[in-house]
């Protein structure tokens, strides 16, 4: 669908990711680290759980439509417990890295927050799930023809940019909440960012009834960006204080050292 | 621990790629509609000309439109807002006055149906006869051999043609069609050397299109110019014509008729050998679709009873080929069949024997190639490995293919005319030793599979030794590397690796722009919401629970 459509889709997807990592993350060389390692993770989970479902499908009865769509939903739900097993892992392991890394070196404060670390991983698995979702759909968005001859919706393209772009800023808002939720070990808070990354998932099987699965994504994706503000720190009373540009005197009146 | 992660990359890709090759890219197929079965009109250059098709380097697109009628036409060429057109040309009914409109269009990039396209009559018209050699029968002033022919399959366009050959694919996107050109060179060049030397042919008899002959008759002709030589006059009289004419139903055309294109003419142009060329047409072609990939056995009026199973109609000698005279193989055939009389002396009767065992092999090989080659006769005749060129349906041979296409009729004709030299497969013996100057052999040893029936694993094979030569169709001019001989012929191929067309919907404009736009806001958006939130962090993400955030 030639350079336009190829483009448009791009900025659409990642968009959000790449501002992300040029203002908050590009500047520190640290965080750079954690976010490709982080990415590094989600593609292990993807990695074995695709062997799983692809072992799966070799033994079974390949004629076998619904054997097959059966497989798949298997496929999607293996993946999503898997990545957030990965996520728990990779927490597990930066707390390990973190406490190692206080111990050698001589500075008392840690060099990377827990909280920083939650938004640099968790934007690192929204990178590469959001790769994954839509480089191959994009590759062929650069040729001269668009979906439709046989009868596939027209705004293909489109809609799979945007889906793309609710996972990838749905991986960051998991990413906060969840560590969060690990700290305060507030369990039914993780097991309610499993749950949603299901209910995302499972979304796409409504595919092509596209308004089906965007608009609840948008909605999960509005709701978990709130939780992870909050999570974060923020609070609406922070919001409306920037918004309405009194911060300067907030910052006079409270005067804290940062 | 770094090359652990290492090999799980590698391993990640290679499964990744593995369910690329397995499940094909699905996203593609929901975007084109491959046309796989097409002909592609390719581009045949000569020293001086080149004709055929070609389209640009990186291909072409243009917008799919249906031509039935003339007013379609000034659509495409005037009217139409998009262009330039892929034009889909459905039925017979366009002249070459058409075609030239369409063909210097620029609006045009062409895809056509299935037409009936017929040789150039200026091919048919050259041959031996020139302004020094019978300047009366030169460019057909005497007899037009192919009225109909069009002479398209010598023209020049500058864009793609197709030819559709699935009627499915057509009638799903009712509008894609393409035509073949045939645009084989013309006629094969024998090598002088086959024949051992053009001094030790005695007299040529050529079988040319005997298909079609209207009540059974068939026509001789003879080139008047040599036969004005009286002793190659009596050559054909007494030798030639004596066991030939006496073959029932065969008429002399005309004294002063010219030969009708055949190779014949080509030995003429060397040396002036008696010879005559059998046709089923006296004058203008008897077969409709002369070089045209139309030439189909319903067109030849070919038919076996209904009922019959593959194995009986091989056995089965239908109406045409009564008479033991049989299909023509011209088109089948990029030569024609040709019989040679190497001998000094040759005796009338053995003559005609030979000349009726050639009808029979007619008779009988056509089947394998009009109807279906994978039959019993044709797979005993070729070795294993060769079997694979044998289909379940017409055997078309073309000289573009790799050449072991070509390899049926040699066998089939050394069958049919050579004689059983052994009993089982065995040393070669000795080839004959001519006793002519260039000292070539003069017979070729063919080892035949035979007969694999249920009852014996053991094929009776054997050895069969024929005059048959299977040569290769190199033009002199390659082998002299005179590229620029007017002498014979220049022609050649330009090749591509893959020629295709596809078929797929393009988005408007406007989705297009509009896609750009949302994309470009979105980016801009961000950036600055973005910029906003970093540059406020610390306002934002503060909380009342200040103490507890130096530990985080």
């Amino acid at each position: 669908m030639t350079a336009s459509v190829f483009f448009g889709c791009t900025f659409i997807a990642f968009g959000p990711a790449i501002s992300l990592f040029l203002f908050t993350i590009a500047r520190d060389p640290l965080r750079v680290i954690f976010l490709i390692a982080g990415a590094f993770f989600w593609l292990v989970s993807l990695l074995l759980s695709s062997l799983v479902w692809f072992i799966a499908v070799q033994i079974s009865n390949k004629e076998n439509a619904s054997v097959q769509k059966g497989l798949l939903i298997f496929g999607v739900v293996l993946s999503v417990l898997l990545q957030e097993t990965f996520r728990f892992g990779y927490y597990k392991l930066l707390k390990r890295a973190n406490e190692g890394l206080m111990a050698l070196s001589q500075e008392d404060a840690m060099p990377i927050s827990i909280r920083q670390l939650a938004y640099v991983s968790g934007l690192g698995f929204g990178f590469m799930s959001g790769a994954f979702s839509v480089v191959n759909i994009l590759a062929d968005s650069l040729g001269p023809g668009t979906v439709g001859i046989h009868g596939d919706s027209q705004h293909y393209f489109v809609s799979s940019a945007f889906m793309t772009m609710a996972i990838i800023l749905l991986h960051m808002f998991w990413g906060v909440v969840f560590f969060d939720a690990c700290e305060k070990k507030r369990w039914w808070a993780v097991v309610i960012v499993v749950l949603s990354h299901l209910l995302v998932s499972c979304l796409s099987f409504l595919n092509p009834q596209y308004e089906g699965s965007l608009i609840p994504a948008y909605v999960v994706m509005c709701v978990m960006g709130m939780w992870a503000f909050s999570s974060a720190g923020g609070s609406l009373r922070n919001l409306k204080l920037c918004l309405t540009c009194r911060d300067k005197d907030f910052l006079l009146a409270n005067h804290r050292p940062r | 621990m770094a090359s652990l992660f290492g090999k799980l990359i590698v391993l990640l890709a290679l499964i990744l790629q593995n369910r690329g090759d397995v499940f094909g890219n699905a996203v593609e197929q929901k975007i084109y509609v491959k046309l796989n079965n097409t002909s592609p009109c390719v581009r045949l250059l000569n020293s001086t000309h080149q004709i055929g098709c070609q389209s640009s380097i990186s291909g072409d697109t243009g917008v799919i439109h249906v031509v039935e009628v003339l007013s379609d036409l000034d659509w495409v060429l005037m009217a139409g807002p998009n262009p330039p057109y892929m034009v889909l040309l459905q039925g017979e009914l366009f002249s070459s006055d058409f075609w030239f409109t369409l063909s210097v269009s620029v609006r045009v990039l062409f895809l056509s149906l299935s037409l009936s396209l017929s040789l150039s009559l200026s091919l048919l018209c050259s041959g031996v006869y020139s302004d020094s050699y019978g300047p009366q029968y030169s460019h057909c002033n005497r007899t037009l051999w192919n009225p109909l022919g069009d002479g398209l399959s010598y023209e020049d366009f500058h864009f793609p043609v197709f030819m559709m050959r699935d009627e499915n694919e057509t009638s799903v996107i009712k509008k894609v069609s393409s035509v073949l050109f045939d645009s084989l060179a013309v006629g094969g060049w024998l090598r002088h050397a086959s024949f051992h030397g053009l001094e030790n042919i005695d007299s040529i008899v050529e079988i040319g299109q005997v298909g079609l002959r209207n009540g059974s008759k068939l026509w001789i002709h003879s080139d008047p110019i040599s036969r004005k030589n009286s002793s190659v006059n009596e050559e054909v009289i007494l030798s030639v014509c004596l066991s030939v004419c006496k073959t029932p139903a065969a008429q002399q055309s005309g004294f002063s008729q010219p030969l009708p294109p055949a190779s014949f003419q080509r030995f003429l142009k060397a040396r002036p050998i008696p010879g005559v060329v059998l046709t089923d047409h006296q004058l203008a072609f008897n077969n409709r679709f002369y070089e045209s990939s139309y030439d189909t056995a319903d067109n030849l009026r070919v038919s076996y009873p209904s009922g019959l199973s593959l194995e009986q109609q091989l056995d089965f000698i239908t109406d045409t080929a009564r008479v033991t005279e049989r299909h023509s193989l011209t088109h089948s055939f990029r030569e024609t069949s040709l019989y040679v009389s190497s001998s000094s002396s040759s005796s009338s009767s053995s003559s005609l024997l030979l000349l009726l065992l050639l009808l029979l092999l007619l008779l009988l090989c056509c089947h394998g190639f009009l109807i279906q080659s994978n039959n019993s006769w044709f797979r005993s005749l070729l070795s294993q490995e060769l079997q694979s060129i044998l289909v379940d349906s017409p055997l078309s041979i073309t000289l573009l293919s790799p050449p072991v296409r070509v390899h049926p009729p040699g066998p089939v004709l050394a069958n049919l005319t050579g004689t059983c030299d052994q009993p089982h497969p065995g040393p070669v013996p000795e080839p004959d030793k001519n006793t002519g100057p260039t000292k070539r052999y003069l017979y070729e040893y063919l080892w035949v599979q035979g007969e694999v029936s249920e009852n014996t694993s053991r094929p009776g094979s054997y050895c069969v030794r024929a005059a048959v030569r299977l040569s290769k169709a190199i033009s002199p001019a390659f082998e002299l590397k005179d590229y620029r001989s007017t002498e014979y012929s220049t022609w050649t191929e330009s090749r591509w690796k893959d020629i295709r067309a596809r078929i797929f919907l393009v988005a408007s404009k406007e989705l297009e722009m509009v896609t750009l736009a949302v994309g470009i806001a979105i980016l801009v958006v961000s950036l600055l919401v973005t910029y906003f939130v970093s540059s406020k962090a610390d306002i934002l993400f503060t909380s009342a629970r200040e103490t507890t955030t130096a530990a985080y």
